[in-house]
């Protein structure tokens, strides 16, 4: 085997080893996207839930709702810093922040009302 | 030579499967061209603590006109949650507990979200009035 072939081997398995781990990644993010409810299949949801896994669903829609307000939360309470504080814009961004802030904590009691659903109806 | 050939081939297949698997993933990277955000929340707080351009001032008001927008839609889906438990009460669907609990944060969630898109209206047009002020 000469150093030729030696290059061409590395980069032949460079090439492929890379390919399947872009086409790994593909797949779990096409999974996680797969599992995440859309608005109409919540609706649709809500309605029809019977089951515990219904209600489990449901359960982690609300979480992930209560995670994105918390970190808008957090967003809105940094740009408030960066305002001139006797400004309006400051106070908004304070209003907003805290106004996150308690819809995150109702998202996340939506989530654990689905989660109390789902163990009555394991029951 | 006959072997540089089918190492050369074996080479470019490989590249071609390579370029091939590589793609999609390139692509999804890309930010949206349509209805994508104007700004990531990280580029709206830099540009919070350095605009001084009218020009700047326009895109954060863009910036929070677009996040308006959001909690306004996020209203209506909370509205029509709302009517989707109600529905759900009725049809004894969801007779656990916890079917009021569910409806009254709803009911805030909703409201929530159209003071928040009011909130965020203002700030818009106080960036609009900052932009006309930098304009002079």
């Amino acid at each position: 085997m000469n150093s030729h072939s030696i290059r061409v081997a590395v980069l032949a398995v460079f090439f492929l080893s890379t390919s399947v781990l872009f086409v790994a990644a593909q797949d779990h993010s096409m999974n996680m996207k797969q599992h995440q409810l859309t608005q109409k299949q919540v609706k649709a949801l809500i309605v029809s839930a019977k089951t515990s896994e219904d209600h489990m669903r449901l359960a982690s829609y609300f979480r992930g709702e209560a995670q994105r307000e918390q970190a808008s939360a957090k967003t809105h309470e940094e740009m408030a810093n960066l305002y001139d504080p006797k400004t309006e814009m400051a106070k908004h961004c304070k209003n907003l922040s805290e106004e996150l802030r308690k819809a995150g904590e109702s998202a996340s009691s939506m989530a654990a009302e689905h989660e109390k659903m789902a163990a009555s109806t394991r029951e | 030579m006959k072997s540089r050939s089918i190492e050369t081939a074996l080479l470019s297949v490989m590249l071609t499967l390579f370029v091939a698997a590589a793609l999609p993933s390139w692509a999804s990277d890309r930010p949206p061209m349509k209805n994508g955000p104007i700004l990531t929340a990280k580029e709206a707080k830099a540009l919070i603590a350095s605009a001084k351009t009218a020009k700047e001032h326009l895109k954060l008001a863009k910036y929070f006109s677009q996040q308006a927008e959001d909690f306004e839609a996020d209203a209506k889906d909370h509205d029509e949650m709302l009517e989707a438990y109600r529905k759900s009460q009725a049809l004894g669907a969801n007779a656990a507990p916890g079917g009021v609990g569910t409806i009254e944060h709803c009911d805030f969630l909703a409201k929530s979200d159209r003071d928040m898109a009011r909130a965020l209206r203002e700030m818009a047009a106080a960036h609009e009035a900052m932009a006309k002020e930098a304009g002079k």
